[in-house]
């Protein structure tokens, strides 16, 4: 959750302001040969890390934007280019429209020039500018209109090349192969039914309604990836022969000859495209499908057929990390496997595909842009890493050593545990800051900063403990029967708050001035390339829910809606919870015969299998973003401890108990410095350490800590994490629930009820523009007053008649 | 009720005429063909299994309710209308049981001194399980007698009105008893008219209607059976299945007595072949244990497993129970005896929880939950010492006594909270004959108001459903098939909460969504569904000869959230051992007075969801095109159930019987 709906972000550098022009002569396309560009996931990836992979930087990089540009896109870009620029790169920018392209003005067109104008200028680049790519397909919000989309490049394009002559205006739709996308001829406009037979299907011209002309296009793309899945089921083929010409030539007649229609020598060739491989299916191995396309690419270039194919820009990105409802896609050519990067960089060096630099680097100079700060390495990073740990390492004695004074110890009811209601606090203030996905300097602490970490991990292992501290005593005075009705009850109140809860939603999503899409879509932007390749596609959450507002309503979508397939996803943890729900009494069952290492034993069996296999067990949504096998794992392991925490707690103050904590907190301190070098940032204003090397860091998260599969790195996080908190809580508890619990507690006590009604906070973010723009600061003020509002609601009891607690 | 007769009438004949039973069969065999044929083409022809959701919920409701219809109709085929009775033979002996926990000594005192007077030589005991000193007191002054519990029955289960009667069963002789609610006023001939039944000596049973007197025109609370004291319980005489409905009946004591005994020896059976195995658990896990290496223990052990398995042979033998249980327990004592206590601080422990458990087990369980707390002890890591202690445990709580229960035997079934039902299913199971007798030989006073209404209802729909798991009277092989499907109906009936919900549904879903559940043209529906629908009624109407059963009808559909509650919380009871939540049904009402709406939420949800439903559909009709039969079929549907439903309106806000107001009308 936490990694993946970061919005767009990118690597805090050096902001330089000076620096030398290029030479106005310098061309910014090759004359033999082709450059070979990238896309990269620039949420975690940087130009000197891919750099350091292949040896040298590619010649040019493609960085989203959206438009009209936030503040957030402004200083993304910003950095963009200082990154390319250092690098002696040319950089591509995308520009994704944000709103209708009806609405998109002159004066839009005006203001983002200025920006661009300002930014790229310093930097001394040449750059393209490629106008709402894949405006032919049918998953982008501004596809298949295409008298808009020509409509709305000219107005772009006329201002660029009257003010902005650095940059030139890159065209750039889908392979058509495929066309029109599943689209239907829901809308028949004439100009889309091209040979004009009353059908809007795949005998129509896919490419030449979009083309706004040539007087306004200065280069053309062509989005051509080696994907044979038809977005329907992954399967991993090899290409076959000469399949990359055939395709753009139109030669194999799948689609016509984009090459002849468009490209010409005052508009060369940018190929965008990646090799489809998916761990997870069957077929063919990584290495040959990928270097059967690149050769393929490489002859091309090499040929003198295609002269004017300039530039083939890959997606280099590694997609482990799930997305919702879509399988995992590897398109990278430098991030998987070594020996695909190594044969692809033997190639490489007698290939006729040219990398960077291609222009007189621009060093950075830090100055006045400058964030300081922003990722400490070297002497100030170990200083800083050095000191948390030192801190610990005092706050550990300070509590060990001092035996009589139980001052700052916990001491609370017995009945209800301080400590677990303030980490439930803790863990749910994170999922809410998160789930808004507000850029804002919480973002700093919730997004794993006390280790590798998120708030729901959190959450689903503490609601275990709650579960399993509630109901020992029930299991022994009531029986089993007791815990069945009762548990039974609450996984009933869950699944229809569930059911609630997203047919609300998708009503709200419907209301003209409220921005459904935060919360109805969730926007895959992170983590890159998924899909037909669309980086930043969205997914509609409530894809069949729109049959409901047909007639008659499709029987099936009622089933979808029963059994949680849509929804927003924010939300979708709650049917986890409800499965678990509805088995955790077996799970008491057991630990009440003592059978506690069996239920481990078996929970740890089914994690490792959900782990390996990925084995998907219900259609749910939350299947997507919590797999049942895998996430029970965290929930059980909770009952257990929760269950005999009074014995674990005892154990902890024997001798060995002590030795073992020390330990515990010894790897979650180890854990947290380490998470504190994640390149990652949330924000301009987040800081992090650069103490390990990015690409080790991601090598490392990526083998051992992606979240989806929970996997063994931070499972143990998870665990050691909770132990040191609890601990910590235990023995310093007056000052921090002097602190903090005034605020944790009471939340804490009411997750269910705080969780629901943060959707709809979400909701609200997510429809006011102000919010929309990624001004830190303000957001960080909107994300206090959505926490603090949520502590009066729930101190003020606020409709807790009608909403479950 | 066709014969609220005065008690002048010196005889009633009820018997029902040849001609009435063969229409009545005519119509029977007509409803089951026509019936047949539309469950049968819904089944295999028209199911829309796109929407499988609501498709297969509405088949299944339908189904049931022919099975319903059905069983209906096998109770009607030999409806049995008695003639009068032979006259009460003389010099019997009778007890006039009046039970009451905490109704007003008034209404008590007004009952008893009614059934001090009933004409045939009686003695008359009110069974207060209030043990209240006033009623006491003021029965004693009216020269009747008093029962209360006893001293045996605190802290045990007190089983509810079946232990009240149980206890002064005890107590009293009489040959025969006859049992009275303390709001029913018995009248003076009522035994004249009902003791020459039992000239026959297999009748073990009377029951006679229980008929209301306060009860409002038009009987808002549905509080008349008239169907069941009436069609409904001549058609179960007919199949001797007529059962025993908790008050205006009189039982034979010798019959209720053999109940008790035979149900006391198979429980005490059943608990202690449980416990053996438990025990045989116990020693071979105790065998695994290292201290069992040494060879004294392992001989100690084999001697004590042999027993075990001996006393398991000879009871498969038919041996005397307190023997098998005094032999074992002499051996496993020997037992015990020959091994020396090794470790005797390590023992302490694990005795004191063997102590607790076994303790606790026949301080507050039914001995019969023994296996329980062994299973208990059988996870437990026990050194041989223990293991045959903790059998020694076992084998003293299961001594033949009892001790869990205030009386050996219970006379009265004490499975569920109508062991009225329960205690006439294991008489007819054991060869006993019932009689329904139908005059109107005590006046009633039913609940006044929808809260007690509703209390006494999910009691009887609880306590039946508690029989139907705990006793299922489909395996009950004592009684004959049609014995068994008549008690089966009754609970088959409890059911309908669940079609009623798909009923209310599946109007609403075609209406809002659209999406219909039969897949067929609607001449194809009609024609199967109308004249099946038509003979089923005239069924009704024919049987019900000419009294209303539209109030029975609306309150069996209305009241669904009750039978829902009763079927769930009946399964838990019985499954998890949770209990019921059973409460009295008070019999004066209750001070709040005003609409009582918080009482029928759910069906005030229904009833909104229906109105909505319709409006939307109209929209549908108008705007999407919507089919027009469909939409016809499905509004009419919608407005039948408000129509039902729309009997808790006035329920809700009846205010309690007023003899002026309806002596005025």
């Amino acid at each position: 959750m936490l990694a993946a709906c970061a919005a767009v972000c990118a690597i805090v550098l050096s902001l330089g302001t000076s620096g030398a022009h290029a030479d106005e002569g310098e061309t910014d396309l090759p004359d033999v040969g082709a450059y070979f560009g990238s896309i990269l996931d620039w949420s975690s990836d940087t130009v000197a890390d891919q750099s350091e992979r292949l040896g040298a930087p590619s010649a040019m990089y493609q960085h989203e934007a959206g438009y009209p540009l936030t503040s957030a896109d402004r200083d993304y870009l910003a950095q963009f280019f200082v990154q390319t620029a250092a690098a002696g790169s040319v950089p591509i920018v995308a520009l994704r429209p944000t709103t209708d392209l009806a609405e998109l003005g002159r004066e839009d067109a005006e203001d983002l020039v200025a920006s661009l104008a300002e930014i790229a200028k310093p930097t001394g680049a040449r750059f393209w500018l490629s106008f709402a790519p894949g405006m032919n397909t049918s998953w982008v919000a501004w596809g298949q209109q295409p008298a808009e989309y020509r409509a709305a490049f000219a107005t772009v394009a006329d201002v660029v090349h009257d003010r902005l002559p650095e940059a030139g205006m890159l065209w750039s739709p889908f392979w058509g192969g495929d066309y029109p996308f599943g689209a239907t001829a829901g809308a028949l406009s004439a100009e889309l039914d091209t040979n004009s037979d009353g059908v809007f299907d795949g005998a129509d011209d896919p490419y030449t309604p979009y083309y706004p002309g040539d007087e306004l296009v200065d280069a053309v793309g062509l989005a051509l990836y080696q994907d044979t899945t038809g977005g329907g089921e992954p399967a991993n083929a090899v290409p076959q022969t000469d399949e990359f010409v055939s395709r753009l030539t139109g030669a194999d007649g799948t689609a016509p000859d984009f090459y002849g229609s468009f490209v010409s020598a005052q508009r060369p060739l940018i190929i965008e495209t990646g090799a489809f491989y998916s761990p997870a299916a069957g077929g063919a191995d990584e290495l040959e499908i990928k270097r059967t396309w690149w050769r393929q690419i490489d002859a091309a270039v090499h040929s003198s057929a295609l002269p004017e194919l300039k530039a083939v820009v890959w997606r280099d990105t590694s997609t482990t990390r799930g997305a919702v409802g879509e399988t995992v896609i590897d398109w990278s050519i430098s991030l998987g496997a070594p020996d695909v990067r190594r044969a692809f960089m033997s190639d490489l060096a007698s290939s006729d595909l040219v990398l960077g630099p291609v222009r007189e680097p621009v060093a950075s100079t830090s100055a006045d842009g400058d964030r300081a700060g922003a990722r400490w390495d070297g002497l100030g990073g170990w200083a800083v890493a050095a000191g948390a740990v030192a801190l610990i390492g005092l706050l550990v004695a300070f509590a060990l050593r001092r035996r009589g004074g139980r001052a700052l110890h916990y001491e609370g009811a017995s009945s209800r545990d301080g400590r677990i209601d303030l980490l439930r606090g803790l863990a749910i203030v994170f999922v809410v800051i998160n789930h808004v996905g507000l850029v804002s300097l919480f973002q700093n602490v919730t997004q794993e900063f006390f280790g590798i970490v998120s708030g729901a991990e959190l959450f689903v292992l503490l609601s275990g403990a709650v579960l399993g501290i509630v109901y020992r005593p029930k299991l022994v005075s009531g029986g089993i029967g007791e815990v069945v009705v009762r548990t039974g009850q609450r996984a009933w109140k869950l699944y229809y708050t569930a059911l609630a809860v997203v047919v609300l939603v998708f009503f709200l999503s419907l209301v003209p001035f409220l921005n459904g899409a935060t919360v109805t879509t969730f926007t895959d932007q992170g983590t890159g390339a998924a899909g037909q390749g669309a980086a930043g596609r969205v997914y509609d959450l409530y894809a069949t829910a729109d049959q409901l507002l047909q007639y008659p309503v499709n029987p099936q979508s009622v089933v979808d809606f029963l059994l949680l397939r849509m929804g927003p996803w924010q939300f979708n943890v709650m049917g986890l919870y409800v499965v678990l729900l509805v088995l955790s009494p077996l799970v008491l069952w057991a630990l009440g015969r003592r059978w506690w290492s069996w239920v481990l034993g078996a929970s740890l069996a089914l994690y490792t299998i959900g782990l390996v296999w990925h084995v998907r067990l219900l259609p749910s949504q939350f299947e997507d973003s919590f797999p049942l096998l895998v996430w029970q794992c965290l929930f059980v392991v909770g009952m257990t401890a929760g269950f005999y925490r009074r014995e674990i707690v005892a154990w902890f103050a024997t001798r060995w108990g002590r030795v073992a904590l020390c330990v515990v907190i010894a790897l979650a301190a180890a854990l947290m410095v380490l998470s504190w070098n994640n390149p990652y940032t949330s924000s301009s204003l987040d800081v992090r350490l650069a103490l390990v090397p990015d690409n080790a860091f991601r090598e490392l998260y990526g083998a051992l800590f992606e979240r989806t599969y929970l996997e063994p790195g931070r499972l143990v996080n998870v665990f050691v994490l909770v132990v040191a908190l609890y601990a910590l809580l235990s023995a310093y508890w007056r000052p921090i629930e002097r602190a903090v619990g005034w605020l944790l507690i009471p939340l804490g006590q009411a997750t269910l009820y705080v969780f629901i009604m943060h959707v709809f906070f979400a909701l609200i973010a997510g429809s006011i523009p102000l919010l929309r723009e990624g001004h830190v600061w303000i957001n960080t003020v909107a994300n206090l007053i959505i926490v603090l509002t949520l502590w009066v609601m729930v101190k003020t009891r606020f409709l807790f008649r009608l909403v479950p607690r | 009720m066709t014969d609220r007769s005065n008690d002048a009438a010196p005889e009633v004949d009820t018997r029902i005429s040849v001609v009435r039973l063969r229409v009545m069969r005519t119509v029977v065999v007509l409803t089951l063909v026509l019936g047949l044929n539309y469950i049968f083409w819904r089944w295999g022809f028209s199911l829309n299994w796109d929407a499988w959701w609501i498709a297969v919920p509405l088949i299944v409701a339908e189904t049931y309710s022919f099975i319903d219809v059905c069983l209906f109709g096998m109770m009607m085929w030999r409806a049995r209308g008695r003639p009068a009775p032979p006259p009460a033979p003389a010099g019997l002996t009778v007890d006039v049981f009046i039970a009451t926990y905490n109704e007003p000594v008034d209404l008590v005192m007004r009952t008893a001194t009614a059934a001090a007077r009933i004409r045939y030589p009686h003695r008359t005991w009110i069974l207060d399980d209030g043990s209240r000193q006033e009623m006491r007191e003021r029965a004693e002054a009216a020269g009747i007698g008093y029962i209360s519990r006893g001293a045996e029955w605190i802290d045990r289960p007190r089983h509810a009105k079946a232990g009240n009667i149980n206890n002064a069963l005890q107590a009293t002789d009489g040959e025969f008893i006859l049992i009275l609610d303390a709001d029913m006023v018995p009248r003076p001939q009522i035994l004249d008219r009902t003791l020459g039944y039992f000239d026959d000596p297999k009748v073990a049973l009377v029951q006679t209607p229980q008929i209301f007197s306060n009860v409002a025109t038009g009987d808002p609370l549905g509080s008349q059976a008239p169907l069941f004291y009436g069609p409904i319980q001549q058609g179960k005489d007919g199949w001797n299945a007529a059962f025993f409905c908790g008050s205006n009946a009189i039982l034979r004591r010798d019959a209720l007595m053999q109940v008790g005994l035979v149900g006391y020896v198979r429980e005490l059976d059943r608990s202690v072949a449980g416990a053996l195995r438990a025990a045989g658990r116990v020693i071979r896990k105790a065998r695994a244990h290292p201290a069992a290496a040494d060879p004294a223990v392992a001989s100690a052990l084999e001697h004590v497993n042999q027993a075990v398995d001996e006393a398991q042979e000879r009871l498969r033998e038919r041996a005397p129970l307190a023997e098998v249980t005094y032999d074992l327990h002499r051996r496993v004592d020997e037992a015990t005896r020959s091994i020396v206590a090794s470790d005797v601080a390590g023992i302490e422990s694990d005795l004191r929880e063997i102590e607790a458990l076994a303790g606790s087990s026949a301080a507050n369980r039914s001995p019969f939950d023994v296996q329980e707390a062994v299973s208990a002890l059988a996870t437990r890591e026990l050194s041989p010492l223990n293991a045959l202690e903790a059998v020694q445990a076992v084998l003293r709580t299961i001594g033949v006594e009892r001790s869990g229960e205030a009386q050996p035997v219970m006379p009265l079934a004490t499975i569920s909270v109508t062991e009225d039902m329960a205690t006439s299913m294991r008489m007819h199971g054991m060869g006993w004959k019932s009689v329904y007798h139908h005059e109107l030989l005590a006046d009633g006073l039913a609940p006044e108001d929808l809260g007690t209404m509703l209390t006494q209802r999910l009691r009887w729909a609880q306590g039946t459903m508690q029989v139907f798991l705990r006793e299922n009277p489909l395996v009950q092989w004592g009684m004959s098939l049609p014995q068994r499907l008549m008690y089966f109906s009754t609970m088959w009936s409890y059911l309908s909460g669940y079609a009623a919900v798909v009923y209310f549904a599946a109007p609403i879903v075609f209406l809002v969504l659209g999406i219909l559940p039969v897949h067929a043209y609607a001449f194809e529906f009609f024609v199967r569904f109308i004249p099946f629908m038509i003979v089923n009624q005239l069924l009704f109407l024919i049987a019900a000869r000419g009294a209303s059963t539209w109030r029975g009808q609306q309150y069996s559909l209305a009241l669904f959230p009750v039978w829902l509650k009763a079927c769930s919380t009946a399964f838990t009871n019985v499954v998890l051992r949770i209990p019921l939540g059973f409460a009295v049904t008070p019999k004066t009402r209750p001070t709040t007075s005003g609409p009582q709406w918080h009482l029928i939420k759910p069906q005030l949800t229904v009833m909104t969801l229906l109105v909505l439903a319709m409006a939307v559909g109209v929209y549908r009709l108008i705007v999407d095109g919507a089919e027009p039969v469909g939409t016809g079929v499905n509004i009419a549907w919608a407005v039948y159930d408000l129509i039902v439903l729309s009997v808790l309106f006035r329920a809700a806000t009846y205010r309690g019987y007023d003899r002026a107001e309806e002596e005025g009308r």
